[in-house]
């Protein structure tokens, strides 16, 4: 035993031979690897694409509770837009009816206009108020309708305004009611259901790049291991005298490689295809995604130490990665989440680098801001790349 | 023999899995420049014996010293003294006969221009250079076999294990696996063959045949003819050649002083038991109408001897359960 302990851990031609044969074997299989880097962007094209859905022709339910010209002329101005469609069987009489069909999923948006809106308008002495009622669950739909009718209440206010001015005497309009009466501004009430902080594409496209990497990373590190167990080559390699970290780290430099190319590529699909620019530091981004990329290595390593074939390996990648996206904050904000949860998804790397990558993307601070996050990073990928390579016996059972 | 003489040396060596014992108190002792033949049923625990051997598999209990390194203390000392062959072919088919060579010259270290002409001296040997820049994939069972032990021979080792090397052979690539086999013998390489073929057991220098976890009998091939379980109750062997071969195979059965009878091609092998004269059971032949072509005493195959032990074995166990159901 003694003569084992005073070997290196480590060396560099053990390292170097299996990273030789590794991209030897890459090189037979070029398809394998147009696979590896072409997969991760066009899952994130595919899922961006997915819900970057165009906003058009929205049938609306309408509770009008006025019933006098001002308001018909708000509806009109919905109607005409290209967001909104409301045609004659859209009008219920009461806003429950309203919240009713909202919850029931027949409407994904609503229109309450309150009694008092054309005295309001007319009078102009305080603003009118409209509800727009907005059905949550698609976060990025509920925000592209919470825009749009803030832009055609925005147009409706500033013409009323206008024509305020035009016609001083507000309190004559009843004797020409044939015209257009419109004074006074509009104010825009929207309450939407389920998903009040409506997390837009913006949000979510950071989070998918990580997600999809997180991925494709852990699978194909645990196939690299896990295909020669299969294979049986690796018994072969087990009686010769290559240190487990050599092995390990041979064969995994070139999908660490691919990894970090992949990194780059998606982010620039980002930034170029779905118009996400980072506000942030750009190579702090790309440091702390090396990091993350090390972690799924070390991730996909242990799985591969205990699974023997690829299927097991695809089954606990994917019976890992289903909780760990409901509990990194991908999904739900992780604040309200009971604290056992929160151990839990704080000993997730994912959990940090998606506080990283969003906040890069998104709010633009860095390292000063973002060290916690970075340091815990870097602490996961060794802790999780040292376990792997100490769970790893060269022996079969 | 003192123990630096010993290639191998077990003592008291167990495997067991959960609730099933793979090996049982396995001792052996296999001299350096041996032929070592190891054989034994499907799951009798062969495979676990060399998986424990090159330090693959940790042993419950017991000791095992291979080329002078105790495997269970130190596992990664053995490894280049070592050459395996695993009953599947394990070298990677993406890879040409050279590259796969050159990979595991480097993992042994065997590099630089010993290294070159080590691998040329080893592609020589083995015959394999006009294939060395095809995919390990398209060559043939027994060219992949002998690119195995082309890897497995790369930095000279000591000791080699073959498990089932010629499974899936043809004869002559059988044959001449063999003749390769032992040039390497005839070199001072102690090699440890698992096999199925009798033909090849008998070309051993030594045997050992394992059974149910256990090792039954171990030694020369002629030796093992010998022991007191094949030739000590005195029975007699004698080769039959006769016509109908059936017919004559179930009225031989039917004798009652003959103790086993099978069929071997044209002729019946028949054990007969302690003073039954040759004529005796020619005469009985005769008298069921049976011709006698030619009849000849005979040395028990080994064969005849795995078969006899297996089935003292199975008696012996059958025996042992039932005097424990007694006594319950």
């Amino acid at each position: 035993m003694s003569d084992t302990a005073k070997k290196p851990r480590w060396t560099w031609d053990g390292i170097r031979s299996i990273f030789r044969k590794e991209l030897l074997q890459l090189m037979r299989d070029p398809y394998l690897v147009a696979f590896i880097i072409t997969l991760p962007i066009i899952q994130l094209v595919i899922s961006g694409l997915a819900i970057q859905r165009d906003l058009k022709h929205i049938e609306t339910i309408v509770c009008n509770y006025d019933q006098r010209n001002a308001s018909y002329d708000l509806l009109n101005a919905f109607d005409n837009s290209t967001f909104f469609d409301i045609n004659d069987k859209n009008y219920v009489n009461s806003d429950q009816a309203v919240f009713q069909a909202i919850r029931q999923g027949r409407y994904r948006v609503g229109i309450i206009i309150p009694p008092d809106y054309s005295s309001k308008i007319l009078s102009g002495s305080e603003p009118a108020e409209i509800n727009v009622v907005v059905d949550g669950a698609n976060a990025s739909i509920a925000k592209g309708i919470v825009n749009a009718a803030s832009l055609i209440v925005a147009q409706e206010s500033k013409a009323s305004l206008e024509s305020q001015m035009l016609n001083p005497y507000p309190s004559d309009s009843s004797s020409n009611s044939g015209s257009t009466p419109a004074a006074g501004s509009i104010s825009l009430v929207t309450k939407v259901l389920y998903n009040p902080d409506l997390m837009s594409a913006y949000f979510l496209i950071p989070g998918i790049l990580a997600i999809i990497m997180h991925m494709m990373t852990i699978l194909f590190t645990s196939f690299a291991i896990v295909r020669e167990r299969e294979n049986g080559t690796l018994e072969q390699l087990m009686v010769t005298p290559i240190r487990v970290a050599d092995l390990m780290i041979g064969k995994v430099l070139p999908y660490a490689a691919i990894g970090f190319l992949d990194m780059i590529l998606t982010l620039i699909v980002m930034v170029c295809f779905f118009e996400i620019s980072i506000s942030g530091n750009f190579w702090f981004l790309c440091g702390a995604s090396v990091i993350f990329i090390l972690t799924s290595l070390g991730i996909g390593l242990l799985i591969s130490t205990t699974c023997q074939s690829q299927v097991q390996a695809i089954q606990l990648t994917m019976g890992l990665l289903l909780p760990s996206l409901l509990i990194s904050g991908f999904v739900f904000p992780l604040e309200p989440m009971p604290w056992f949860i929160k151990i839990v998804s704080y000993s997730l790397p994912l959990t940090y680098y998606l506080e990283i990558i969003r906040g890069v993307v998104i709010k633009g601070t860095g390292f000063m801001e973002l060290w916690p996050q970075t340091v815990l990073l870097t602490i996961l990928a060794i802790v999780l790349l040292g376990a792997s390579i100490n769970r790893f016996k060269k022996q079969v059972v | 023999m003192t123990s630096q003489e010993w290639a191998i040396q077990t003592e008291h060596l167990y495997r067991r899995f959960n609730d099933k014992t793979a090996v049982t108190d396995l001792n052996l002792s296999i001299a350096r420049g041996e032929i070592f033949g190891f054989l034994g049923p499907n799951g009798s625990g062969k495979s676990t014996t060399i998986k424990m051997l090159c330090g693959l598999l940790p042993p419950t209990s017991g000791t095992a010293t291979v080329s002078g390194v105790n495997v269970v203390a130190d596992p990664e000392a053995v490894r280049s003294k070592i050459g395996y062959m695993p009953q599947k072919f394990s070298l990677y088919e993406d890879l040409t006969v050279q590259e796969n060579l050159d990979f595991y010259s480097h993992l042994y270290g065997v590099t630089g221009k010993a290294g070159h002409l080590r691998k040329q001296e080893v592609i020589e040997l083995v015959g394999i250079s006009r294939y060395q820049r095809y995919l390990a994939k398209h060559l043939s069972g027994g060219w992949k076999q002998r690119l195995a032990l082309c890897c497995a021979l790369v930095h000279e080792p000591e000791i080699i294990f073959l498990d089932e090397p010629t499974a899936s052979m043809d004869p002559v690539a059988r044959r001449e696996l063999w003749d390769l086999l032992f040039s390497l013998a005839s070199a001072g390489v102690t090699l440890f063959v698992t096999t199925h073929y009798m033909d090849e057991a008998e070309r051993c220098s030594s045997v050992g045949y394992i059974y149910n976890s256990r090792l039954i009998v171990s030694g020369g091939p002629d030796e093992l003819k010998q022991i007191r379980q094949i030739v000590g109750h005195n029975n007699q062997r004698f080769e039959v050649i006769c016509r109908p071969l059936v017919k004559t195979f179930n009225i031989v059965k039917s004798l009652d002083y003959v103790e086993d009878v099978t069929i071997f091609g044209q002729a019946l092998h028949v054990v007969t038991q302690q003073g039954i004269q040759a004529e005796q059971l020619q005469k009985d032949l005769s008298a069921s109408g049976v011709s006698v072509i030619s009849q000849r005493p005979i040395e028990p195959s080994l064969e005849d001897v795995f078969v006899t032990l297996t089935q003292i074995n199975i008696e012996e166990e059958r025996r042992i359960a039932e005097e424990q159901s007694l006594s319950v």
